[in-house]
C-alpha cells in the first residue's frame, strides 16, 4: 500500500474514532508526587467544593459528548482520574461546543484524609486503629435507586465533615 | 498546488507533529542538582515502590514515550520514575465505570523521579 493510501487511512480512522465512537479525556498534573491510584466506582462527582480537606491532583476536561449521556460523561472523567489517585472531581465549567457536543471541565482531588494502603497497614500494625475507618464513622444506609425488578441499590451514609 | 496534494500536506503534518513530544512541563523540587545517570541504571515504575524515597521531579508531556520519561530521569540523576499515563479516549458505549476499553489510549505521560532514602 502506498504510504499517502496509509497516511489517509489513518486520518480516516481518527476522525471515524472521534465521529461515532469516543469522546476525549485530557488530564493535566498539577500535583506534587505519586498517589496511588483510587477504585473509580468510588470516584465522587461535584460541583461544590467539599468541606474536606483536599488537594488538586490535576485539571481535567472531557469533550465530544452528545448532551442526553451526561452520566457516561462523568463515569469517563471516574475511569481517567482514578489512574491518579483522585477521590473526586469538582466540575467548574460545561458548555456545547460549535458541532452541538458537550464538554465540561474541572478538577481532579484526592482528600488529605486518604491514606495509602500502606500508611494505614503500619499504623494497624502498631495497635491503633485506622484513622480510614475511625475518620469516616458509618451512620447508615440510603436508597439511591431502584431496579424495575424490584432490587434497590443502597450506598453507606458516612458523616460528613473531618473530625 | 493541486486539493490532494494539499491534503497529502495537512495529513503529513498531523502525524509528523503527533509523532513529536509536546507540552513537557517538568519540575524539580530538590534543592541541590544530583549527578546525570545512565539511562539503563534508571528504574521504571508503574506504582509505588515498597522502600522509602523522596520526590525528586514531576515530569508530564503529551505524546511522550517511557524512554522519554527514563532519559529526563537519567539526566537529573533519578533512582528510578513512576510513569503514570493519563487521560485518552473514551468510549461512549462503556457503561461501567470501571471498565474502559480505551485504557491504552493516554493524552499525556506523567512520571514521578524519585530517589530512594536507602540504598
Amino acid at each position: 500500500m502506498k504510504r499517502t493510501h496509509l497516511l489517509g487511512f489513518g486520518a480516516s480512522c481518527l476522525i471515524l474514532l472521534m465521529t461515532f465512537g469516543c469522546a476525549s479525556v485530557t488530564v493535566t498534573k498539577t500535583a506534587k508526587g505519586y498517589f496511588s491510584p483510587t477504585d473509580p466506582d468510588e470516584i465522587e462527582i461535584l460541583v461544590t467544593v467539599p468541606n474536606r480537606n483536599f488537594i488538586e491532583l490535576a485539571t481535567v476536561t472531557t469533550k465530544n459528548w452528545p448532551t442526553n449521556d451526561t452520566a457516561k460523561m462523568h463515569n469517563s472523567l471516574r475511569a481517567k482520574c482514578a489512574p491518579l489517585g483522585a477521590n473526586a472531581v469538582i466540575l467548574g465549567s460545561s458548555g456545547i461546543d460549535h458541532n452541538g457536543y458537550f464538554w465540561a471541565s474541572g478538577v481532579a482531588i484526592r482528600y488529605k484524609s486518604q491514606l495509602t494502603t500502606r500508611e494505614a497497614t503500619k499504623i494497624e500494625k502498631k495497635g491503633k486503629k485506622s484513622p480510614i475507618n475511625k475518620e469516616r464513622k458509618l451512620i447508615g444506609y440510603r436508597a439511591t435507586s431502584e431496579y424495575p425488578s424490584g432490587k434497590i441499590i443502597t450506598t453507606p451514609v458516612y458523616e460528613a465533615n473531618e473530625p | 498546488m493541486s486539493k490532494k496534494s494539499i491534503l497529502v500536506v495537512v495529513i503529513a503534518s498531523y502525524v509528523f507533529f503527533a509523532g513529536c513530544v509536546s507540552d513537557e512541563a517538568n519540575r524539580y523540587y530538590l534543592k541541590k542538582r544530583l549527578p546525570a545517570k545512565n539511562i539503563n541504571e534508571v528504574e521504571v515504575l508503574q506504582e509505588e515502590p515498597q522502600q522509602p524515597y523522596i520526590v525528586v521531579a514531576d515530569f508530564q508531556a503529551r505524546n511522550a514515550t517511557i524512554k522519554h520519561m527514563r532519559k529526563r530521569a537519567a539526566e537529573i540523576g533519578a533512582d528510578a520514575v513512576i510513569v503514570v499515563p493519563v487521560g485518552g479516549w473514551y468510549s461512549r458505549n462503556e457503561i461501567w465505570a470501571d471498565k474502559d476499553r480505551q485504557s491504552n489510549s493516554y493524552h499525556r505521560l506523567t512520571g514521578t523521579a524519585i530517589q530512594y532514602k536507602i540504598k
